[in-house]
């Protein structure tokens, strides 16, 4: 019945609200009515009497506006009345609302995006891994420091006798090159893997099988395809179950299909094909890793029996690492650390932490430049209403209720900013390429980027904030002045104390953009300073066409003829400066380097090339026709280069990179020297002499230094893969690839050829160091603006406190000029006090990033003066309008207005 | 309403659902009757006595509709309910503990 009642009531005042209030009204007017009435029949002359009701009543407006608050859902109804109101008043000043709201929005969509991708790279679990959470990752640590891999002995014997894990793998990736059928050869991410890997991490094919046990063993190698991979190369096919493809060269049967979303248990690297480890040693020639303590290349995961903690763990796989050490010398000295989680080693996660917080701090210190900014802006504002709220005072509001209405205000604004930040961070999330680039992330890296709770609390909780800053600073400014002397003094005069924790506030904001614009300068300045390092060799107009044999089934011979028709060609064509061969073309990021040695000092025959053979050392080969130095402007510094006489028929000869020289003959003159390198299979290849020194390139990355780099004649290695023509255009330019494709479809119209320019080969490497410096460069701007849009709310409020001030000025003679400039110097003060601050922290900002890019040098002073250059114009800018408008202040109008 | 004697919270509620326990009585009757029943002791403003109307009928002890009065103006009358009656039980009740208690102590030498 209560109830009913109070639902009825509800109904009443909130939806029947105008039946109510007639209801209301007649009850009172009935009251006034019967009230005259009974003064007239008392005797009262009907006019006097029905005024002596009225003064009784004491005012009808009154009285109903008491009943009305007995009414339930009263609270709702003022609410809703307050919020109109709010938005009727934030409406009547469009250009802060809409400022207000932007900026937060800015601030809250940059922080939650950011907020998504660190959760989403660094907490997230190995997808489609059936409980994540039971599985550890054992790191090997040598004399307390964290070291690489386990030899598969070790990894055996640890699986046959820890009790403290239901299961251990092993496995580790790499990338080799992939060829079938199906699509053009590449390089994919392969991973060798033990064979109870798929079992041990709860994993069930989408197609066909996965990798068991028993194929460790089996003599037909065996390969499972991840189900992108399967999707994109092969439709989904279930017919390549079955069927062969070719890794590095190798033929491997495909017998299944990884589950959708399965990326192996390497995070970083998304995995594309999985092999049995034993079939490692066959495809990169090191038939003796497995039968070594020392050959380290597995990453081991085990999965927690039933009922055990990490630290069980831990103290049983010490025991028995202990054990390890003290049978084998080779594991002298090493321990086993366990980490819960699988997917990232430790060095990876602690890489990957770096970019991601380097960036989430320059985020932070915009979403707190937008909160300043805001608050800053309502400080203005609050100026601006001080008559206003000073009259509502004045009418009787009370403080308590005119603060609620202020932070309504806030509320309004914040809940406006915080729904266009979530949109702003559902764009940049849902866009992976941006997130990838703000993480730092290589290509095809698995990313969960969904928004979650967690993230949505951070920016309600960020939004919260901002509604309080938004709200207490005009508070603050009328708690504290009298309302009467507020009114008395009129829209110009006021407080004549200058506002310092405004002043602060903005100078606050300059540093900090500040310090996110030199930041951007220095990496841009980096970046351009990488590009002016000469790589070695010139990549202007120059092209590559990589031929593929293998799908025009040409033999040995043919393919040796055609290289030989297509020199020719190329050779005879007048645009062309110079043609060469070369089985590696810089930049080549993918290629990895191989074992070289000494003349004599190779070891034998079919010996394990693991750890680190004596005397061996790690360089990078290219198989490259004698016109190759030419074409890629590559110095011979000593010696000679190739000549077309160095065939099969001569003595084997090679030339060595000068890091190389230095690195195998430090001291010494290297040529004349026999250098050594083991072929693909274990084969032994004759002793090449060094005929040659050649200039350093940085074959693999331009942003790495030059590695050492064996060229060895195509003309004497007919069983290296050399199918890259590398092209030099005389002009430079243009029409280059069209010339390629046709002196290939001269030569023969079967052979497929892709075409390459290699700046733009370079460009791609660069591409996420560009981006991610225009991200920071985005910041420090968006930043500034904020800065200035703050800068230029303390400067025209100046100028508006100043008013009488500065007319009497310009009575008594001050030019024009000589206002403007006196506004202008009162901006630039908080401005320079702002950059001063900045270079300070920007000190501090330079260690962090000294920390992640490779050659940020110390003092970068260009940097520090375009950014200090940014902050003066902003400033100029910022303070220009009030001060034209200072200067036009007419005395007599200025005098007359209050 | 009577300087000398101050009318104490909830007391207003009690003396408007007693008023209304005769008969069916409009705004200004409930005014009058309750200057009756307190011999002039209580005379309810309608600052005072519309609101606390609005709350009981909101509460459901009190109903209204529209009647007329002797003198043929149309007004809102207010009576009592099933539950309002009840209330006023209780609340009498209650009130005369209270008046007890507060004699009782108040006497004690």
């Amino acid at each position: 019945m209560r109830i009913l009642a109070t639902v009825r009531g509800l109904w009443l005042t909130l939806l029947r609200r105008g039946r109510a209030e007639r209801s209301l009204d007649d009850e009172v007017r009935a009251y006034v009515d019967l009230l005259a009435a009974e003064y007239e029949e008392a005797g009262m002359a009907p006019g006097l009497a029905r005024r002596r009701a009225l003064i009784e009543t004491g005012g009808i407006e009154q009285v109903k506006e008491a009943t009305r608050d007995a009414w339930v859902g009263r609270g709702i109804f003022t609410f809703v009345r307050d919020l109109r109101f709010t938005l009727r008043t934030l409406r009547n000043a469009p250009a802060f609302s809409v400022l207000a709201v932007t900026i937060l929005g800015i601030g809250i969509g940059g922080a939650t995006a950011i907020f998504t991708v660190i959760k989403g790279s660094l907490l997230q679990p190995l997808p489609a891994v059936s409980d994540a959470g039971g599985l550890v990752t054992l790191e090997p640590v040598k004399d307390g420091t964290l070291r690489y891999g386990f030899s598969y002995l070790d990894y055996r014997d640890l699986r046959e006798q820890t009790r403290s894990l239901a299961g251990l793998i092993g496995y580790d990736g790499t990338s080799m090159t992939l060829e079938d059928r199906r699509g053009p050869r590449r390089s994919a991410w392969v991973s060798y893997v033990t064979g109870d890997f798929f079992s041990v991490l709860g994993v069930r094919a989408a197609a066909g099988r996965l990798i068991q046990p028993a194929d460790e063993e089996a003599a037909n190698p065996v390969v499972v395809l991840a189900y992108d991979l399967w999707q994109e190369r092969y439709g989904g096919d279930p017919g390549v179950i079955g069927s062969t493809v070719d890794v590095a060269g190798y033929p491997l049967t495909v017998i299944g299909v990884a589950p959708p979303r399965f990326i192996g248990a390497m995070l970083l690297y998304p995995m594309e094909l999985w092999i049995p480890f034993t079939t490692v040693p066959k495809l990169v020639s090191a038939p003796g890793m497995l039968d070594s303590r020392s050959g380290r290349f597995l990453r081991l995961v085990g999965r927690l029996a039933p009922g055990t903690t990490v630290d069980e763990a831990q103290q049983e796989l010490s025991l028995l690492a202990a054990r390890l050490a003290d049978a084998y010398p080779a594991d002298e000295g090493r321990g086993i650390r366990v980490f819960p989680g699988a997917g990232m080693t430790v060095e990876e996660r602690t890489a990957l932490g770096k970019l991601p917080h380097l960036l989430a701090a320059a985020v932070g210190l915009l979403l707190l430049i937008a909160c300043a900014n805001v608050a800053n802006l309502s400080l203005v504002r609050a100026a601006a209403r001080r008559r206003e709220l000073a009259t509502r005072l004045a009418l009787g509001a009370s403080r308590r209720s005119l603060f609620g209405r202020l932070l309504l205000e806030g509320a309004v604004l914040a809940a406006a900013g915080a729904l266009l930040g979530i949109g702003i961070a559902r764009l940049l999330v849902r866009s992976q390429s941006i997130v990838r680039t703000i993480a730092g992330m290589p290509e095809r890296v698995g990313l969960d980027v969904t928004l979650d709770r967690r993230v949505l609390i951070v920016a309600l909780a960020v939004s919260a904030l901002a509604a309080l800053a938004v709200s207490i600073a005009p508070v603050l400014h009328v708690m504290r002045v009298p309302p009467g002397a507020v009114l008395k003094d009129g829209a110009a005069g006021a407080v004549r104390r200058r506002s310092f924790g405004q002043r602060a506030l903005v100078a606050g904001q300059i540093a900090a953009s500040f310090v996110l614009l030199a930041s951007a300068a220095i990496v841009l300045n980096t970046f351009r300073r990488v590009l002016a390092t000469d790589p070695g060799f010139d990549a202007r107009g120059v092209a590559i066409a990589s031929a593929d044999f293998e799908e025009a089934k040409l033999d040995s011979a043919q393919v040796m003829a055609y290289r030989r028709e297509w020199l020719r060609r190329a050779a005879a064509e007048p645009s062309i400066a110079g043609v060469a061969m070369a089985s590696v073309v810089p930049p080549a990021p993918w290629v990895r380097p191989g074992w070289v040695f000494r003349g004599g000092e190779e070891p034998p025959p079919g010996a394990r090339l693991d750890g680190s053979p004596a005397g061996g050392r790690r360089a990078y080969v290219d198989v490259v026709s004698p016109g190759f130095f030419d074409v890629m402007h590559v110095p011979i510094t000593a010696g000679r280069g190739f000549l077309e006489s160095d065939d099969n028929g001569a003595a084997p000869v090679v030339i060595v990179s000068r890091r190389l020289a230095a690195a195998m003959w430090p001291k010494e003159n290297p040529i004349g020297k026999m250098l050594s390198l083991p072929a693909a299979g274990g084969r032994r290849r004759p002793a090449m002499r060094v005929i040659g020194v050649a200039g350093d390139v940085r074959l693999a990355s331009i942003f790495d230094e030059a590695p050492p780099v064996a060229y060895m004649p195509v003309a004497q290695h007919p069983e290296e893969d050399v199918d890259l023509f590398v092209v030099r255009s005389r002009s430079g330019g243009g029409a280059l690839e069209a010339t390629i494709r046709a002196i290939g479809a001269a030569a023969d119209a079967r052979v497929p050829l892709h075409t390459r320019v290699v700046t733009e080969m370079i460009d791609e490497q660069l591409q996420p160091q560009r981006i991610a410096s225009a991200w920071i460069g985005v910041f420090g701007a968006v930043a500034l603006l904020l800065a200035a849009i703050g800068l230029y709310g303390v400067v025209a409020q100046g100028v508006l406190q100043r008013t009488r001030e500065l007319a009497v000025r310009s009575a008594l003679g001050a030019s024009p000029r000589g206002v403007i400039s006196l506004v202008i110097a009162d901006g630039m003060r908080i401005a320079v006090i702002g950059s001063v601050i900045g270079v300070v922290a920007g000190a501090v900002a330079l260690r962090v990033l000294q920390s992640r890019f490779a050659g940020v040098s110390v003092v970068d002073a260009p940097a520090a003066v375009l950014a200090a250059a940014a902050v003066c114009v902003a400033t100029v800018a910022a303070c220009y309008l009030p001060a034209r408008r200072a200067s036009r202040i007419d005395l007599l109008e200025a005098l007359r207005c209050d | 309403m009577n300087d000398e004697t101050p009318l104490l919270p909830g007391t207003l509620d009690l003396l408007v659902l007693k008023a209304l326990s005769l008969q069916p009585l409009h705004g200004l009757g409930v005014s009058r009757r309750i200057e009756q029943i307190t011999r002039g002791a209580y005379r309810i403003g309608p600052g005072s006595l519309f609101p606390a109307l609005h709350r009981l009928e909101q509460r459901g002890w009190l109903a209204a509709s529209d009647g007329e009065s002797e003198n043929k103006r149309r007004a809102k009358y207010y009576r009592l309910t099933a539950a309002g009656r009840r209330q006023l039980e209780r609340e009498s009740k209650a009130w005369a503990r209270v008046v007890d208690v507060m004699r009782i102590a108040l006497e004690w030498s």
